[in-house]
């Protein structure tokens, strides 16, 4: 027995033993972890089907981006959030369903936004500053944070002055993001036929260059053919480069910080989990978590060491 | 540790010695002085200070005799150290420290009865750095045993051995063989085939902890001392009666290859008895 | 039973359980040799039994640290149900109440009826696989056909919702058969529509309805959530006034329907209790045998894992407590 005692290797085996008995008693750890509940609205104008984008190293249009970009998400968020999906069209965002739970609802949360198509759209427009604003308002009863994809490009443009339209919930009170897809470089947008078929670019004319719809900008006085009541615009053919599109950061940073969500860009943070957790309101949950592994990773290690140290320090006998 | 080596230990030889150097040991050489051999006519040994009157004048055809007497000679004595593997063996005691204190008495009883010492150390080939060639000085001694000492056998083997016995020289001088002979069969025979113009005494080193204290009942990993291979051992008194037999078996060849070839092997258990080994030596045969 | 791993990348660990292969854990001994005792085939047995032990005992314990499972299965059960597609119509004429209104006080609209009564449908029906479209100027994609009931119930949760303008059946239709060709089952499939109103259906998509109808038999039930005087599947255009699309979608729609020879049932439903019956009826209807799939979630093994090292890790125990010394380590130099 004396031998026994001073022998390193049997007291490895036994605590290697005892780490292994107590790796199958543990209980499981109850710990508390912050999960998130989301509500996330894509802009599913045509302005999104820019192909200024990439992924996985192919160029790709803006939605697709955002797609990707959307499943990553929905793979990375902790288990037992909850997401819920959107479309954003003319003024207005269309919820397709309310949060669902990210992990046991995965498979088709997963197809729905792979579903997601600039064909559901119902309408050429594109106000992404009301979208956003109804969006918030659709979160808040939802009591979830917003998440809203967006190029940034209203079509058709802010009246002159670019003056924001009002907001009227509270700022603040939705957490999230409003995340903005495409290239910082102004590329022509694809056009489509009624049949969905892409029939070239939008060319200048095919666009409003200039919001008619309120008051004249104060210089419009100023430009040729102006009439008050007949051309209050002047009767030039309005020149711009609206037909061409790229993502509008700071418009979206504006309309963001109006309602009180952050801003980020895809293109220079894709990881949106980071820029989500840091902008949405945690919601603690408990889980169970399984520490028995930890247990048998000593054992493991002691039982590894056990018969490699002598390989590694042949020269050197153990327990003498 | 064993007991402090006494320090002489008289050998007998039971042949003549044929060394011209005056020694301790009977010799084929006759000269003027010591044991009285033989008579021979002054014609044959012209010493005519020697000459036996009572025989000359008995002898009818009135020859001079001369009595003639036997030179006392020195002999050659060579130790052969196995220091291969299984010698490092530590039981209850170590076998080369047994091995040096032989090593260290019959250097002494050498030097002592004036004779030459020599020892060759030998694995599979002989160990130039433990070897010391035949001298009857004292000065190395100190330092050989030290470097014995010290040494810790790590080679496989005894065929040095064999190549160590070449070294010797041709004429008969007394070979001691320190080992434990655990050669084999073959390699045991072609050692004493080469030794056999000499006196040769095999003193075998064993130790109980290999053979008759081993535990009836357990589980050990024995390293073979010699190739480093491992085997696992479920011991229980069967298998033990088992090795034991073996053990003797080996033993018993030993013995009557050594008896074949000369004197009677002398067995080392644990501790080195003095006393059984001085009277084994000085019996002679 | 399959299994998986949590963590696979443990599998590159696995290499460490030849060592026990190469080396015991007994404490080697020296002994001047044993080239020529016979080995005993007790001891090697026993020798292979630990070396086995100890490469079972890492196995499994990196295998239980790796999160070893049965993979959950699906198994195929048959039961009765019915692969079926909700057609929800999302314009805003839903919002309203069946008497017309916008819903006040205790009221309730058409579209939060149909939800709440839709919802305890789905409910119901145990086996169905559900997919979920919505129409209203355009058809939208919901929810795939799916198994997963909180997720159908989520969709359905989120059509009350203010709706948009237009009603177009007709792609909404196209998008709802579209849904039930990806799925190549033999199971019945049915499209519930669920609508307040009726549009004229191009030309065009009537024809492509037409052959997207005939190339498979679906059971379509329309759940026309009628509003109180106006005009309903059955009436019939008074004298004098136009028997057109136009002036009567409803009445056209549901001769449409008819036209195309499948199994087609209309429910004209005026209150909410009526849309109960209509719901109830359509579950007594869809009763047909159905292959669903039922998930065997799956099975956590790193217990049992680590019960099997525990044995390995025994086995070796014993062995180190059989362990004895030829020469005891007090006489050690």
């Amino acid at each position: 027995m004396r031998e026994r005692l001073d022998d390193a290797r049997f007291w490895t085996l036994l605590a290697a033993t005892a780490l292994t008995c107590l790796a199958i008693l543990l209980p499981r750890v109850t710990l508390t972890r912050d999960v998130y509940d989301l509500l996330v609205i894509v802009d599913i104008t045509g302005s999104m089907t820019t192909r200024d984008m990439s992924v996985a190293g192919k160029p790709a249009s803006r939605l697709d981006a955002a797609k990707a970009a959307l499943e990553r998400l929905v793979a990375d968020l902790p288990c037992q959030s909850r997401l819920g999906l959107g479309v954003f069209t003319e003024r207005r965002s269309f919820l397709l369903f309310n949060p669902i739970d990210v992990c046991a609802d995965f498979a088709p949360l997963e197809t729905a936004i792979q579903n997601l198509d600039w064909r559901m759209a119902w309408e050429g427009d594109s106000m992404v500053a009301k979208g956003l604003y109804h969006a918030v308002e659709i979160a808040a009863d939802l009591k979830a944070d917003l998440v809203f994809v967006t190029d940034g490009h209203e079509a058709p443009p802010l009246p002159s002055g670019g003056a924001l339209p009002e907001f009227e919930g509270t700022p603040g009170k939705v957490l999230g993001l409003v995340i903005g897809a495409g290239g910082t470089d102004k590329v022509p947008m694809p056009k489509y036929d009624d049949d969905g078929n892409e029939i070239g670019t939008y060319g200048p004319m095919d666009v409003p260059q200039e919001n008619h719809s309120g008051p004249p900008p104060p210089d419009a006085h100023l430009r040729p053919g102006y009439h008050p009541k007949w051309a209050p615009f002047g009767s030039d053919v309005p020149q711009g480069e609206e037909h061409l599109s790229s993502v509008k950061s700071e418009h979206l940073a504006a309309i963001a910080a109006r309602v009180g969500l952050a801003h980020a860009d895809l293109i220079t943070s894709p990881d949106l989990l980071s820029a989500i957790t840091s902008n949405a309101h945690p919601r603690p949950v408990e889980v169970a978590v399984d520490i028995r592994p930890l247990a048998a990773a000593l054992a493991l290690a002691l039982l590894v060491a056990l018969y490699a140290a002598p390989l590694i320090a042949r020269r050197i006998p153990i327990g003498i | 540790m064993t007991v402090a080596p006494p320090v002489d230990l008289p050998y007998q030889i039971i042949w003549r010695s044929r060394a011209l150097r005056q020694g301790a040991h009977r010799s084929t050489q006759s000269g003027a002085g010591g044991l009285f051999r033989d008579l021979a006519t002054l014609l044959e040994h012209r010493d005519p200070r020697r000459i036996d009157l009572r025989q000359t004048l008995r002898d009818p055809f009135g020859m001079l005799h001369v009595r003639r007497f036997e030179e006392r000679s020195q002999i050659g004595v060579t130790l052969l150290l196995d220091v291969s593997g299984s010698m490092g063996f530590h039981g209850a005691a170590r076998k080369m420290a047994l091995a040096a204190d032989l090593a260290q008495v019959f250097a002494a009883a050498a030097r002592r009865a004036g004779d030459t010492f020599a020892l060759y150390a030998a694995d599979d080939q002989v160990h130039d750095a433990l070897s010391v060639p035949p001298t009857r000085s004292r000065t190395g001694e100190e330092t050989m045993l030290a470097a014995l000492r010290a040494y810790v056998p790590k080679r496989k083997g005894a065929s040095g051995l064999v190549e160590a016995a070449g070294k010797i020289g041709r004429k008969r001088s007394l070979v001691v063989i320190v080992s434990d002979f655990l050669l084999s069969e073959v390699q045991l025979e072609a050692l004493f085939a080469a030794l056999s113009g000499h006196d040769v005494v095999p003193i075998r080193v064993a130790d109980t902890r290999e053979s008759a204290t081993l535990p009836s009942w357990g589980l050990f990993e024995l390293a073979d001392l010699e190739t480093g291979r491992r085997r696992l051992v479920v011991m229980r008194p069967a298998l033990k009666a088992e090795w034991q037999r073996r053990i003797e078996a080996r033993r018993a060849f030993f013995r009557s290859l050594a008896a074949r070839h000369g004197r009677e092997p002398f067995e080392i258990t644990d501790r080195i008895a003095w006393d059984r080994l001085g009277a084994h030596l000085a019996a002679g045969a | 039973m399959n299994f998986g791993l949590s963590t696979p990348m443990v599998l590159l660990l696995l290499p460490l359980a030849l060592l026990p292969l190469l080396r015991s854990a007994q404490v080697p001994q020296n002994f001047p040799s044993i080239e020529d005792i016979e080995t005993d085939p007790v001891s090697v047995a026993v020798d292979w039994v630990l070396r086995l032990a100890g490469a079972l005992a890492i196995t499994a314990l990196i295998l239980g640290i790796g999160g070893l499972h049965g993979l959950g299965r699906t198994i195929e059960k048959t039961g009765e149900g019915a692969h079926i597609v909700l057609l929800i119509d999302r314009s805003s004429s839903m919002d309203n109440t069946f008497a017309g209104r916008a819903p006040e006080g205790g009221e309730e609209s058409k579209s939060a009826a149909a939800r709440r009564l839709l919802k305890d449908f789905i409910l119901r029906r145990q086996h169905d696989l559900v997919g979920v479209a919505a129409f209203s100027t355009s058809p939208m994609h919901v929810l795939p056909m799916t198994e997963h009931k909180e997720a159908v119930l989520a969709a359905v949760d989120a059509m009350d919702r203010p709706g948009l303008a237009f009603t177009n059946v007709g792609r909404g239709l196209a998008l709802a058969l579209d849904m039930q060709e990806a799925d190549t089952s033999p199971a019945a499939r049915v499209v519930v529509l669920v609508s307040d109103g009726a549009a004229v259906i191009d030309r065009k998509v009537q024809d492509a309805l037409r052959t997207a109808f005939a190339r498979r038999p679906i059971n379509l039930y329309w759940l026309f959530l009628r509003t109180e005087g106006t005009p309903g599947i059955s009436s019939v255009p008074a004298p004098g006034e136009e028997d057109t699309p136009q002036a009567m979608p409803e009445r056209h729609l549901d001769r449409f329907f008819k036209s195309l020879g499948i199994s087609y049932r209309a429910f004209e439903a005026e209150n909410p209790e009526a849309v109960g019956h209509a719901i109830a009826e359509i579950s007594k209807l869809e009763r047909s045998p159905i292959t669903y799939t039922e998930r065997i979630p799956h099975e956590d093994l790193k217990g049992r894992a680590f019960a099997v090292a525990l044995v390995g890790l025994l086995i070796l125990l014993a062995a180190k407590l059989a362990e004895v010394r030829l020469v005891p380590a007090t006489e050690g130099a």
